[in-house]
Protein backbone atom coordinates (compact mmCIF):
# COMPACT_ATOMS: atom_id res chain seq x y z
CA UNK A 1 0.00 0.00 0.00
CA UNK A 2 1.33 3.36 -0.91
CA UNK A 3 0.67 6.38 1.15
CA UNK A 4 1.60 9.96 0.84
CA UNK A 5 5.00 11.05 2.04
CA UNK A 6 6.28 14.53 2.29
CA UNK A 7 9.39 14.54 0.17
CA UNK A 8 11.35 17.72 0.24
CA UNK A 9 9.58 19.11 3.25
CA UNK A 10 11.13 19.91 6.58
CA UNK A 11 9.53 16.80 8.00
CA UNK A 12 10.89 14.35 5.53
CA UNK A 13 9.83 10.82 4.95
CA UNK A 14 7.08 10.21 7.48
CA UNK A 15 3.93 8.60 6.13
CA UNK A 16 1.00 7.38 8.14
CA UNK A 17 2.72 4.05 8.76
CA UNK A 18 5.83 5.93 9.77
CA UNK A 19 3.84 7.80 12.40
CA UNK A 20 2.36 4.54 13.62
CA UNK A 21 5.82 3.02 13.92
CA UNK A 22 7.07 6.13 15.67
CA UNK A 23 4.34 6.03 18.31
CA UNK A 24 4.72 2.28 18.76
CA UNK A 25 8.44 2.69 19.41
CA UNK A 26 7.79 5.68 21.65
CA UNK A 27 5.34 3.64 23.70
CA UNK A 28 7.90 0.84 23.94
CA UNK A 29 10.59 3.22 25.19
CA UNK A 30 8.15 4.62 27.77
CA UNK A 31 7.21 1.11 28.86
CA UNK A 32 10.83 0.01 29.23
CA UNK A 33 11.64 3.23 31.13
CA UNK A 34 8.75 2.58 33.49
CA UNK A 35 9.72 -1.04 34.07
CA UNK A 36 13.39 -0.21 34.60
CA UNK A 37 12.54 2.68 36.91
CA UNK A 38 10.14 0.67 39.05
CA UNK A 39 12.41 -2.39 39.20
CA UNK A 40 15.53 -0.44 40.14
CA UNK A 41 13.53 1.59 42.64
CA UNK A 42 12.19 -1.58 44.25
CA UNK A 43 15.66 -3.12 44.54
CA UNK A 44 17.60 0.01 45.49
CA UNK A 45 18.22 0.86 49.15
CA UNK A 46 17.61 4.50 48.11
CA UNK A 47 14.27 3.62 46.53
CA UNK A 48 11.31 5.93 47.05
CA UNK A 49 7.85 4.95 48.28
CA UNK A 50 5.46 5.08 45.33
CA UNK A 51 1.97 4.90 46.73
CA UNK A 52 -0.10 7.11 48.95
CA UNK A 53 0.62 10.65 49.91
CA UNK A 54 4.32 10.80 49.62
CA UNK A 55 5.92 12.99 52.24
CA UNK A 56 8.80 13.95 50.01
CA UNK A 57 9.64 16.93 52.12
CA UNK A 58 9.78 14.83 55.24
CA UNK A 59 11.86 12.01 53.82
CA UNK A 60 15.03 13.57 55.18
CA UNK A 61 13.73 13.23 58.75
CA UNK A 62 13.90 16.99 59.36
CA UNK A 63 10.81 18.56 60.92
CA UNK A 64 9.01 21.36 59.10
CA UNK A 65 7.60 24.16 61.20
CA UNK A 66 5.12 26.92 60.47
CA UNK A 67 5.17 30.61 61.30
CA UNK A 68 3.83 30.31 64.88
CA UNK A 69 6.51 27.81 65.89
CA UNK A 70 9.21 29.77 64.10
CA UNK A 71 8.17 32.97 65.85
CA UNK A 72 8.05 31.19 69.21
CA UNK A 73 11.60 29.92 68.76
CA UNK A 74 12.79 33.33 67.56
CA UNK A 75 11.15 35.15 70.43
CA UNK A 76 12.51 32.76 73.03
CA UNK A 77 15.94 32.90 71.36
CA UNK A 78 15.96 29.15 71.41
CA UNK A 79 17.52 28.60 68.05
CA UNK A 80 19.69 30.07 65.33
CA UNK A 81 18.00 30.94 62.07
CA UNK A 82 19.90 29.93 58.95
CA UNK A 83 19.19 31.83 55.75
CA UNK A 84 19.62 29.46 52.81
CA UNK A 85 18.92 32.04 50.10
CA UNK A 86 21.50 33.83 47.99
CA UNK A 87 23.86 36.38 49.51
CA UNK A 88 22.12 39.13 47.54
CA UNK A 89 18.73 38.21 48.98
CA UNK A 90 20.22 37.96 52.44
CA UNK A 91 21.80 41.38 52.25
CA UNK A 92 18.58 42.85 50.95
CA UNK A 93 16.64 41.58 53.93
CA UNK A 94 16.53 38.60 56.26
CA UNK A 95 15.03 37.34 59.49
CA UNK A 96 16.58 39.25 62.34
CA UNK A 97 19.62 37.44 63.66
CA UNK A 98 19.74 34.92 60.86
CA UNK A 99 23.07 33.67 59.58
CA UNK A 100 23.71 33.35 55.88
CA UNK A 101 24.59 29.80 54.87
CA UNK A 102 23.59 29.13 51.30
CA UNK A 103 24.21 25.93 49.45
CA UNK A 104 26.68 27.43 46.98
CA UNK A 105 29.10 28.59 49.67
CA UNK A 106 28.33 25.83 52.17
CA UNK A 107 31.64 24.03 51.88
CA UNK A 108 33.69 27.16 52.42
CA UNK A 109 31.47 28.56 55.18
CA UNK A 110 30.69 25.51 57.26
CA UNK A 111 33.92 25.48 59.27
CA UNK A 112 33.43 29.11 60.33
CA UNK A 113 29.81 28.30 61.08
CA UNK A 114 30.80 25.35 63.27
CA UNK A 115 33.17 27.56 65.27
CA UNK A 116 30.31 29.92 66.04
CA UNK A 117 27.49 27.46 66.49
CA UNK A 118 27.83 24.31 68.64
CA UNK A 119 26.53 21.06 67.18
CA UNK A 120 23.68 20.74 69.68
CA UNK A 121 22.19 24.13 68.77
CA UNK A 122 18.67 24.19 67.41
CA UNK A 123 18.90 25.42 63.81
CA UNK A 124 15.97 26.75 61.81
CA UNK A 125 16.66 26.87 58.08
CA UNK A 126 14.55 28.97 55.75
CA UNK A 127 14.57 30.22 52.17
CA UNK A 128 12.31 32.50 50.17
CA UNK A 129 9.01 30.73 50.75
CA UNK A 130 6.92 27.62 50.32
CA UNK A 131 8.22 26.91 46.86
CA UNK A 132 11.93 26.98 47.49
CA UNK A 133 13.95 23.89 48.26
CA UNK A 134 17.25 25.38 49.37
CA UNK A 135 16.28 25.41 53.07
CA UNK A 136 15.68 21.64 52.95
CA UNK A 137 18.93 21.11 51.10
CA UNK A 138 20.99 23.26 53.48
CA UNK A 139 19.31 21.54 56.45
CA UNK A 140 20.32 18.21 54.94
CA UNK A 141 23.91 19.43 54.55
CA UNK A 142 23.89 20.67 58.15
CA UNK A 143 22.67 17.26 59.24
CA UNK A 144 25.56 15.66 57.38
CA UNK A 145 27.91 18.15 59.06
CA UNK A 146 26.84 16.83 62.46
CA UNK A 147 23.93 19.07 63.49
CA UNK A 148 21.07 16.99 64.84
CA UNK A 149 18.61 19.59 66.11
CA UNK A 150 17.22 20.91 62.85
CA UNK A 151 14.00 22.49 61.66
CA UNK A 152 12.91 23.92 58.34
CA UNK A 153 10.64 26.95 58.44
CA UNK A 154 8.47 26.23 55.42
CA UNK A 155 6.91 29.68 54.99
CA UNK A 156 10.36 31.23 54.81
CA UNK A 157 11.18 34.85 54.20
CA UNK A 158 7.94 35.62 52.37
CA UNK A 159 5.68 34.58 55.21
CA UNK A 160 7.92 36.08 57.88
CA UNK A 161 8.37 39.48 56.28
CA UNK A 162 4.73 39.79 55.25
CA UNK A 163 3.69 38.93 58.77
CA UNK A 164 5.56 41.93 60.14
CA UNK A 165 8.05 39.94 62.18
CA UNK A 166 11.53 41.26 63.00
CA UNK A 167 13.76 41.62 59.98
CA UNK A 168 16.92 43.44 59.07
CA UNK A 169 19.03 44.17 56.02
CA UNK A 170 19.71 46.86 53.47
CA UNK A 171 16.23 46.93 52.01
CA UNK A 172 13.92 44.95 54.28
CA UNK A 173 10.33 44.94 53.10
CA UNK A 174 8.47 47.78 54.66
CA UNK A 175 5.88 45.58 56.28
CA UNK A 176 8.59 43.50 57.83
CA UNK A 177 10.43 46.34 59.55
CA UNK A 178 9.60 46.34 63.19
CA UNK A 179 10.20 48.47 66.19
CA UNK A 180 12.82 46.29 67.83
CA UNK A 181 15.17 46.27 64.92
CA UNK A 182 18.83 46.65 65.70
CA UNK A 183 20.96 46.40 62.58
CA UNK A 184 24.26 46.52 64.48
CA UNK A 185 23.36 43.58 66.65
CA UNK A 186 22.69 41.20 63.81
CA UNK A 187 25.17 41.50 61.03
CA UNK A 188 26.41 38.85 58.73
CA UNK A 189 28.46 36.62 60.98
CA UNK A 190 30.25 34.67 58.35
CA UNK A 191 31.29 37.12 55.67
CA UNK B 1 9.87 24.11 2.97
CA UNK B 2 13.48 23.00 2.87
CA UNK B 3 16.22 23.54 5.36
CA UNK B 4 18.42 25.02 2.66
CA UNK B 5 21.49 23.30 4.09
CA UNK B 6 23.91 21.37 1.91
CA UNK B 7 23.36 17.67 2.46
CA UNK B 8 26.80 16.94 3.93
CA UNK B 9 26.58 19.86 6.31
CA UNK B 10 23.15 18.77 7.44
CA UNK B 11 24.35 15.19 7.93
CA UNK B 12 27.22 16.49 10.06
CA UNK B 13 24.88 18.66 12.11
CA UNK B 14 22.61 15.71 12.70
CA UNK B 15 25.46 13.55 13.99
CA UNK B 16 26.71 16.39 16.22
CA UNK B 17 23.21 17.11 17.55
CA UNK B 18 22.46 13.53 18.45
CA UNK B 19 25.85 12.99 20.13
CA UNK B 20 25.55 16.19 22.18
CA UNK B 21 21.93 15.60 23.11
CA UNK B 22 22.59 11.93 23.76
CA UNK B 23 25.43 12.63 26.19
CA UNK B 24 23.55 15.45 27.93
CA UNK B 25 20.50 13.31 28.64
CA UNK B 26 22.52 10.22 29.46
CA UNK B 27 24.47 12.06 32.16
CA UNK B 28 21.42 13.99 33.42
CA UNK B 29 19.45 10.76 33.75
CA UNK B 30 22.27 8.91 35.51
CA UNK B 31 22.68 11.64 38.12
CA UNK B 32 18.99 11.46 38.91
CA UNK B 33 18.97 7.68 39.08
CA UNK B 34 21.84 7.76 41.57
CA UNK B 35 20.02 10.25 43.81
CA UNK B 36 16.26 9.76 43.35
CA UNK B 37 15.35 11.46 46.63
CA UNK B 38 16.94 14.76 45.63
CA UNK B 39 15.29 14.67 42.23
CA UNK B 40 11.92 13.95 43.85
CA UNK B 41 12.42 16.89 46.20
CA UNK B 42 13.37 19.17 43.32
CA UNK B 43 10.30 17.97 41.38
CA UNK B 44 8.02 18.56 44.37
CA UNK B 45 9.37 22.07 44.76
CA UNK B 46 8.00 23.04 41.35
CA UNK B 47 4.55 22.40 42.86
CA UNK B 48 3.13 21.42 39.50
CA UNK B 49 2.48 17.72 40.09
CA UNK B 50 0.11 16.27 42.67
CA UNK B 51 2.13 14.96 45.63
CA UNK B 52 1.14 11.37 44.85
CA UNK B 53 2.71 11.58 41.42
CA UNK B 54 6.02 13.13 42.37
CA UNK B 55 7.94 10.00 43.28
CA UNK B 56 6.63 8.00 40.33
CA UNK B 57 7.76 10.83 38.04
CA UNK B 58 11.15 10.93 39.79
CA UNK B 59 11.57 7.18 39.36
CA UNK B 60 10.60 6.87 35.69
CA UNK B 61 11.74 10.08 33.98
CA UNK B 62 15.49 9.58 34.57
CA UNK B 63 15.32 6.19 32.83
CA UNK B 64 13.46 7.74 29.93
CA UNK B 65 16.29 10.29 29.67
CA UNK B 66 18.93 7.58 29.82
CA UNK B 67 17.26 5.36 27.23
CA UNK B 68 16.68 8.23 24.82
CA UNK B 69 20.24 9.45 25.40
CA UNK B 70 21.70 6.03 24.62
CA UNK B 71 19.53 5.59 21.52
CA UNK B 72 20.50 9.03 20.22
CA UNK B 73 24.16 8.44 20.89
CA UNK B 74 24.05 5.09 19.11
CA UNK B 75 22.03 6.52 16.24
CA UNK B 76 19.13 4.12 16.67
CA UNK B 77 15.46 5.10 16.76
CA UNK B 78 16.66 8.67 16.45
CA UNK B 79 13.33 10.15 15.49
CA UNK B 80 11.43 8.32 18.17
CA UNK B 81 13.84 9.26 20.94
CA UNK B 82 14.18 12.85 19.74
CA UNK B 83 10.37 13.15 19.67
CA UNK B 84 10.20 11.90 23.26
CA UNK B 85 12.96 14.29 24.31
CA UNK B 86 11.19 17.14 22.53
CA UNK B 87 8.06 16.44 24.60
CA UNK B 88 10.17 16.20 27.76
CA UNK B 89 11.99 19.45 27.02
CA UNK B 90 8.71 21.24 26.33
CA UNK B 91 7.61 20.04 29.76
CA UNK B 92 10.85 21.29 31.36
CA UNK B 93 10.72 24.67 29.62
CA UNK B 94 7.08 25.08 30.64
CA UNK B 95 7.80 24.09 34.25
CA UNK B 96 10.79 26.42 34.55
CA UNK B 97 8.92 29.29 32.84
CA UNK B 98 5.85 28.94 35.05
CA UNK B 99 7.99 28.71 38.18
CA UNK B 100 9.93 31.83 37.19
CA UNK B 101 6.67 33.71 36.63
CA UNK B 102 5.49 32.55 40.04
CA UNK B 103 8.71 33.89 41.51
CA UNK B 104 9.89 30.57 42.94
CA UNK B 105 13.45 30.42 44.17
CA UNK B 106 14.15 26.73 43.60
CA UNK B 107 16.82 24.43 42.33
CA UNK B 108 16.24 23.09 38.86
CA UNK B 109 16.89 19.42 39.61
CA UNK B 110 18.38 19.19 36.14
CA UNK B 111 21.44 17.18 37.01
CA UNK B 112 21.89 16.50 40.69
CA UNK B 113 20.16 18.48 43.40
CA UNK B 114 23.58 18.88 44.94
CA UNK B 115 24.74 20.89 41.94
CA UNK B 116 22.93 23.86 43.47
CA UNK B 117 21.80 25.17 40.13
CA UNK B 118 18.69 27.30 40.28
CA UNK B 119 16.02 28.00 37.72
CA UNK B 120 16.52 31.15 35.68
CA UNK B 121 16.91 32.62 32.24
CA UNK B 122 20.19 30.83 31.60
CA UNK B 123 18.62 27.46 32.29
CA UNK B 124 15.65 28.40 30.14
CA UNK B 125 17.99 29.35 27.28
CA UNK B 126 19.89 26.09 27.66
CA UNK B 127 16.68 24.06 27.59
CA UNK B 128 15.54 26.02 24.54
CA UNK B 129 18.80 25.13 22.78
CA UNK B 130 18.32 21.43 23.55
CA UNK B 131 14.74 21.76 22.39
CA UNK B 132 15.94 23.15 19.08
CA UNK B 133 18.38 20.28 18.69
CA UNK B 134 15.80 17.62 19.48
CA UNK B 135 13.24 19.21 17.15
CA UNK B 136 15.85 19.42 14.40
CA UNK B 137 16.67 15.74 14.87
CA UNK B 138 13.04 14.75 14.85
CA UNK B 139 12.38 16.68 11.68
CA UNK B 140 15.50 15.85 9.71
CA UNK B 141 17.28 12.77 11.02
CA UNK B 142 16.81 9.28 9.76
CA UNK B 143 15.31 6.88 12.26
CA UNK B 144 17.88 4.15 11.85
CA UNK B 145 21.29 5.69 11.48
CA UNK B 146 20.91 9.23 12.63
CA UNK B 147 22.08 10.59 9.31
CA UNK B 148 20.01 12.73 7.10
CA UNK B 149 17.63 11.04 4.77
CA UNK B 150 14.05 10.49 3.90
CA UNK B 151 14.29 6.77 4.55
CA UNK B 152 12.90 6.99 8.00
CA UNK B 153 10.26 5.13 9.85
CA UNK B 154 8.66 3.12 7.11
CA UNK B 155 6.36 0.20 7.36
CA UNK B 156 7.42 -2.90 5.51
CA UNK B 157 4.78 -2.63 2.82
CA UNK B 158 5.38 0.96 1.87
CA UNK B 159 7.61 2.10 -0.89
CA UNK B 160 10.70 3.95 0.09
CA UNK B 161 10.55 7.56 -0.82
CA UNK B 162 11.99 9.59 -3.34
CA UNK B 163 15.06 8.95 -5.20
CA UNK B 164 15.76 11.23 -8.12
CA UNK B 165 14.60 9.83 -11.41
CA UNK B 166 17.30 7.96 -13.22
CA UNK B 167 18.58 9.82 -16.27
CA UNK B 168 18.75 6.54 -18.15
CA UNK B 169 15.08 5.80 -17.61
CA UNK B 170 13.39 9.12 -17.63
CA UNK B 171 9.98 7.64 -18.18
CA UNK B 172 9.92 5.51 -15.05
Amino acid sequence: MKSSTLPGTILSGLDSHGWFSLFRRGALILLVSGLLGLSVNALSPRGLPLLGTVPVRESDGIARIGLPEAWELHQARKGVFVDARSEEDYRSGHIRGAILLDQESFETSISAFQELVPLDTLLVAYCSGEGCGSSSEVAQLLKEAGYRNLRVFSGGWEEWSKGGYPVEGERPRERGVTRDQDPEENRDLLR
Amino acid sequence: MRTGLPERLEAGLIVAARVVLGLVFLSAGLYKILDPGSFALATANYRLLPADWVNLFAVVIPWLEVLCGVLLFLGQWVRTSSLLLTCLLLLFVGAVGVSMIRGLDIHCGCFSAGSGRKIGLRLLAEDALYLMLSTFLFLRAREGTGRRGPKTVQSKDTTVTPSPPSPRFPGR
